[in-house]
């Protein structure tokens, strides 16, 4: 499959189909076998969940991982760190070593120096700052667009869910990396950063990073939308909807308080898939040179490594590509774990 | 059925629609004016405005009411910016000054050529692990792929490419770093980037197909035959295979547009002159015709394919309801 | 079972068919024309027709097959032209108004293909050409590049000529006849310009490549394709089978072409002894400048630059010079200066930095240029003085300026005052690049720390080249980062750039600066030819700008060019065109490099 215009986001996500028609889910689904039962939309059941997880070490083990990064990055939003990422420590390049050229042992120096003398170990605990930024924020957005979008479509239906279908139909023709980097072409020779330049404090935070941002997470609302579309269309058919309208709730309270936390689940499992998504495309946009921050992140350090290999200089290549392949690979397991527990209509055909 | 597939078109019009009016709207809106980076060192008014002319930028955007007044007629208000787009009728790329078809017509086939050979090494490799994984299901060959096919999907693809090209262009010197040559000598520079492809996507697929797979291998028709006794090898390949068959077929048939956009990381670094290196550059050097041609006509022929695919579901699955 | 079974063989044939083709182009390498001089090429071609050529790269291909009115004299300096199509330098009418030249006979145009004309020769140049060719530039519907840089305003009655080509709805119902007031033709051997100002530097706009001779019925016939079918009077052609842009594009020998000027004077110089010496040129293109290295260094190519990441290995850092191994190989190093200067530019119309000179004044002496030099240009460059660069008669090292002198100190003082002017804090100050590359954002966050370290904070935006353009033009930076190359050997070129008549959004001067002193000084210059009144005018003109500082100049680059011994007669000349017709090959000597050592 050409894996990078679909983005690989899950592992065993069907290709999007266009179903304008009203077509739940992915394909594959409607070949499910006849024995299996109708599915139920989980209640409370986080103490299920929780025993479960607690069963399975290696989703354990994931989860202290992706604690592990989320720590970090927060850590990173101190003055310490901004200081250390721009210590210039030599001229140049320095191999990784256990000491400082005067023999006492110097942690900055143990994954190697830059073009600048600065320590890559600093600069990529640095990009979890970055990787942080962009995977919850623009899984906001995209989550936020996704659901609202999806419930609207879901429970109104009429023509309010024709014109949401033929919307995200539209924009899921156009292949995701390829929509990705002309918004995000279009965005930052736009200066829609550039407004965050007039309060400070935010463009330290920020810098380029909107660009990215914005790109991502206003284009990938699309799967969501459906899952969520399609989880609606069953539940306002139900029982205690039907009940809850009789007591005389209106639509809000239905919406918030029996609609929505039933489609939580959904939510869970697209933000773990999801994040891997976004660290993935960052590296791509920074490639094309997009997305442009000031400060370090894995993408950049990737993309500046590019001639430095065929000089030998292998270390900021290695250590970004490390970072995001840790993160990534905790996150699909967690994400897959998570779907299995949590959808149940693949229950019972993973392993 | 007939009366399926035509409802079917009918309705993907207004989505072709939205295809046009999306991209026309990021392009024509929130993208910067292409002209300015065209003129030359000293830019006058005037020289700008000839560039704009010639990028047909001064023409109206949605209708002309302008021309039609002065001819008196009604068809000139078609003549305008939104109205070309959709009659597929772009202005010459800026930076190549040809027409964007001829563009593509020599694009297409250079990305082509790496990704059809990509594609077909990659559906048989993994189709034929997905076969043998699923029917070993929990045991060490399963999770072994599992775990490889997701280690695959969590490394960086710029990465992986680099390495390669620094492992077997610079170390061992098999193959050229990058580039590309025209006729026989295209083999030269295919064969590293086609490696790689077929090295990254294997993950991916396979795990999918797994899943497919595993769906039919739990289907009672299946318990049935190893109960009658019908080797396993046997059902594999007879009956779960051709089951398994539409929505590979139907996979295949999405996959193919996406054959030609080729893939944009790859071309770039390998500097393969291709479709996605086409799509790549002119969205930088803001070659707005290019870019806009290209984003479209992929976009359609994508969702085509998408309705192409649930036709042929239809065809085939008599399960799937009509709507 | 059968069925899937025979699918499966075929299958795994193609596969194995495609594994052995692979594995046998792996070892194949594209031929090697030993005739040939083969280079490569990274930039994008977009057109061979002159008028629509302003990048180096058309002009390096393109001045291989058009000749100008005049040239530049190959390896002479100082730069001195001389006629290539004309018989004579021009004649100047008193007032300077007037300019008459006469065209060389017998130079006849040649095509490659035989499609315009079926023996390959093509009529007589004749003045009228050139008449066609300026008209070309100020097509409206050509939109020209070069309209406003060579001609707008400038001829009489051509700016009437674009009008009137505006008017035209339709390109195709242009009368190309009609008569232009400063364009005339007394008979087909006589061209008489007519100018609306005097103009000293027309000269060398007639060397400048656009204003090349082109055969109407060539263009005639090709129409919108005639960019990829060059044909001119210069000493190669290029068939358009061999012209690939994107991959390669080889030239040949032009078989009538009459020799230059300046190398055989007015003779008729017998074929065997004609230039080029070359038979052909193989040009390649890559994007990447790694892999041409790597060729290179293998002698498939015979000119190379250095790429940063190899640099330590091409040159010793102790002597400046190439290592063993690389003179070993029958490698040589051309060190040259390039007529450029590249800069940090401020916008004179901001607020902050526009009326701030103390705090312009402090980011140039802030940043050291030495160091910058030496960890991103590897040492390839000249800190820079005033804007002019080296290879100018008024370009003297032993002027100073005291505000490209690295000094920190002065700089933390002059910003206490710039606070003072600023009445208050100083905020951040935005810079702007043209690239988003890697080189770039490590030269950006280099100026940052050297900013920070006199206490002014900076943060970089990075647009492409395009977008960056519209923003220096729009006014809508603080400091950016340019380069300005000389198109010709008159400072004038530079100082062009600080006149406040060009001031204006979109115009020539990217500052923005306007400084009434200077502009009286320009103008005065602007109508003398050179000699040393002109010369002390340039001179004071250059003080202003360092004193006022619209620009921190940074560096004159230096060019590092590599190639090897068997290729003669190069040279490293900044104008010109046409000049790979001087060089040599000696082919036997490369195929024993070749064969010998690789």
């Amino acid at each position: 499959m050409t894996q990078e215009l679909q983005g690989s986001n899950s592992t065993t996500d069907a290709p999007r189909g266009a179903d304008a028609f009203g077509q739940v889910g992915n394909p594959t689904h409607k070949a499910l076998p006849a024995m299996q039962l109708p599915s139920e939309a989980p209640r409370s059941r986080p103490r299920e969940v929780w025993d479960r997880f607690r069963r399975n070490k290696l989703a354990m083990l994931c989860f202290v991982i992706v604690a592990i990064y989320l720590l970090v990055g927060m850590c990173s939003f101190s003055p310490l760190f901004d200081r250390k990422i721009n210590d210039s420590l030599a001229e140049s390049y320095e191999p990784p070593a256990w000491r400082s050229p005067d023999g006492h042992i110097e942690p900055q120096r143990w994954l190697g120096l830059d073009i600048q003398g600065r320590s890559v170990l600093w600069r990529a605990l640095y990009g979890t700052r970055i990787a942080l930024l962009i995977t919850i924020i623009t899984s906001i957005i995209a989550i936020s667009i996704g659901v609202i979008l999806g419930i609207v479509a879901g429970y109104f239906g009429g023509w309010l869910d024709d014109i949401i279908i033929w919307l995200y139909s539209t924009v899921s023709s156009i292949p995701w990396l390829l929509l990705v980097i002309a918004l995000a072409y279009v965005i930052q020779s736009n200066d829609s950063p550039g407004f965050f330049l007039r309060h400070e404090r935010l463009q330290a935070i920020f810098g380029g990073v909107t660009t990215v941002i914005l790109a991502m997470g206003l284009t990938d609302w699309v799967g969501l939308c459906r899952l969520i579309r399609g989880e609606v269309i069953k539940l306002r058919d139900r029982d205690f909807v039907a009940a809850a309208r009789a007591m005389g709730l209106g639509n809000g309270p239905i919406l918030f308080r029996h609609i929505l936390p039933n489609t939580t689940h959904l939510i869970i499992i697209t933000f773990s898939l999801g994040a891997v998504g976004y660290v993935q495309v960052e590296v791509v946009l920074a490639f094309l040179g997009l997305g442009i921050t000031d400060k370090p992140s894995w993408g950049r350090m990737i993309d500046d490594a590019k001639l430095e290999l065929l000089r030998g200089v292998w270390w900021q290549a290695t250590v970004a590509t490390a970072m995001i392949f840790v993160l990534c690979l905790a996150l699909n397991m967690l994400g897959d774990f998570l779907r299995d527990a949590l959808d149940p209509r693949l229950r019972g055909v993973d392993s | 059925m007939w009366a399926y597939v035509v409802r079917k078109f009918l309705l993907t019009i207004p989505i072709l629609l939205g295809i046009v009016f999306l991209t026309f709207v990021l392009f024509k809106y929130i993208a910067a004016d292409p002209a300015v980076a065209y003129a030359g060192k000293l830019k006058s008014p005037e020289e700008i405005e000839a560039i704009r002319h010639k990028l047909e930028l001064d023409k109206p955007r949605w209708i002309n009411i302008h021309e039609a007044c002065a001819q008196q007629s009604f068809w000139p208000v078609f003549n305008s910016q939104f109205f070309d787009a959709l009659r597929f009728h772009y202005p010459q790329s800026i930076r190549y000054q040809e027409s964007v078809w001829r563009l593509f017509a020599r694009k297409a086939p250079v990305s082509l050529a790496i990704q059809f050979p990509v594609f077909i090494i990659e559906l048989g490799l993994q189709l034929a692990i997905a076969l043998y994984v699923a029917s070993h299901r929990g045991r060490p060959a399963d999770y072994l792929a599992t775990i490889l096919a997701v280690l695959g999907m969590s490394i960086p693809a710029l990465s992986i490419y680099m390495a390669a090209q620094w492992f077997f262009g610079a170390c061992l010197r098999w193959f050229p770093v990058a580039g590309w040559d025209t006729g026989f000598y295209a083999l030269h520079f295919m064969a590293l980037p086609i490696l790689v492809s077929v090295i990254m996507g294997l993950g991916g697929g396979t795990r999918f197909y797994r899943t497919i797979v595993l769906e039919e291998i739990n289907a009672d028709y299946v318990r049935t035959a190893r109960a009658k006794g019908v080797q396993r090898r046997e059902v594999l390949l007879t009956h779960v295979l051709r089951n398994v068959m539409i929505p590979v077929v139907t996979n295949t048939i999405v996959a193919l547009p996406l054959l030609f956009t080729g893939a944009l990381l790859l071309e770039r670094l390998f500097q393969i002159p291709g479709f996605g290196a086409l799509l790549v550059d002119a969205i930088g050097d803001q070659d707005q015709p290019v870019v806009m041609a290209l984003v479209t006509v992929t976009s359609i022929i994508y969702c085509l394919a998408l309705v192409a695919t649930d036709v042929c579901y239809a065809i085939v699955d008599p399960r799937v309801s009509l709507k | 079972m059968r069925k899937v079974k025979w699918i499966f063989i075929a299958y795994l044939a193609f596969v194995a068919l495609l594994v052995i083709a692979l594995g046998a182009a792996m070892h194949a390498t594209p031929p090697h024309d030993s005739q040939a001089m083969h280079t490569a090429y990274m930039a994008n071609i977009k057109s061979l027709d002159p008028p629509e050529i302003n990048d180096d790269l058309g002009n390096g291909l393109a001045g291989q097959i058009f000749e100008c009115l005049y040239n530049y004299k190959y390896d002479i300096r100082p730069y001195e032209l001389f006629p290539e199509l004309a018989e004579e330098l021009p004649e100047v009418s008193g007032d300077g108004l007037t300019v008459t030249i006469k065209i060389r006979p017998g130079i006849h145009y040649y095509d490659p293909d035989k499609v315009v004309f079926p023996d390959g020769i093509g009529p007589e140049v004749a003045a009228g050409d050139f008449v066609y060719s300026w008209k070309r530039i100020a097509d409206f519907h050509l939109a020209s590049p070069l309209y406003s840089q060579l001609l707008q305003g400038r001829i009489v009655g051509l700016d009437g000529w674009w009008d009137y080509t505006k008017a035209t709805r339709d390109a195709a119902e242009i009368d190309w006849d009609k008569p232009v007031e400063g364009l005339q033709t007394p008979d087909s051997r006589t061209l008489v310009i007519k100018l609306t100002e005097p103009y000293p530097q027309l000269n060398f706009n007639l060397a400048y490549l656009p204003t090349a001779a082109v055969c109407r019925k060539v263009v005639e016939h090709y129409r919108d394709e005639v960019r990829r079918h060059p044909i001119g009077t210069g000493a190669y052609g290029l068939r358009r089978a061999d012209y690939e842009p994107d991959q390669r594009i080889v030239m040949h020998a032009n078989p009538i072409y009459r020799g230059r000027q300046d190398v055989d004077g007015g003779a008729v110089v017998p074929p065997d002894q004609r230039l080029p010496h070359i038979q052909h040129l193989d040009y390649y293109f890559f994007r990447e400048d790694l892999p041409i290295w790597l060729l290179f260094q293998q002698g498939y190519f015979d000119t190379a630059g250095i790429p940063k990441d190899s640099f330590a290995k091409a040159i010793k850092i102790s002597t400046g010079d190439l290592t063993e191994e690389m003179r070993g190989k029958g490698i040589v190093l051309t060190k040259s200066t390039a007529a450029e200067t590249a800069y940090f530019g401020f916008n004179m119309t901001d607020p902050v930095v526009g009326k701030n000179k103390p705090l312009r004044q402090a980011i140039s002496m802030g940043f050291d240029r030495a160091t910058y030099i030496r960890i991103f240009l590897n040492g390839r460059g000249i800190p820079a003085i005033g804007p002019i660069p080296p290879g100018f008669p008024t370009f003297d090292t032993k002027r100073g300026n005291p505000y490209t002198k690295f000094n920190p100190d002065a700089a933390r003082q002059q910003v206490a005052q710039a606070i003072e002017i600023n009445g208050g804090p100083l905020p951040s100050l935005q810079l702007l690049m043209g690239d988003t590359d890697t080189q770039t954002r490590q030269e950006a966050e280099f100026f940052t720390s050297q900013m920070k370290n006199i206490g002014i904070n900076i943060h970089t935006e990075y647009r492409t080249w395009a977008r960056f353009q519209e923003m220096v033009d729009n006014r809508q930076t603080q400091i950016f980062q340019l380069g300005w190359v000389a198109d010709y050997p008159d400072e004038q070129d530079f100082f062009q750039l600080f006149y406040g008549k060009n001031a204006p959004a979109g115009g020539s001067n990217p500052c923005g600066y306007v400084n009434p002193e200077f502009d009286a000084l320009y103008e005065k210059a602007s109508v003398m030819q050179r000699s040393s009144q002109r010369d002390e005018l340039y001179r004071k003109m250059e003080q202003i700008v360092m004193d006022d500082c619209p620009w921190a100049t940074l560096l004159y680059p230096l060019v590092y060019a590599l190639h090897y011994d068997w290729l003669r007669h190069t040279s490293d000349m900044d104008y010109g065109y046409g000049l790979r017709q001087h060089m040599a090959l000696g082919a036997s000597l490369r195929e024993e490099r070749l064969a010998g050592g690789k």
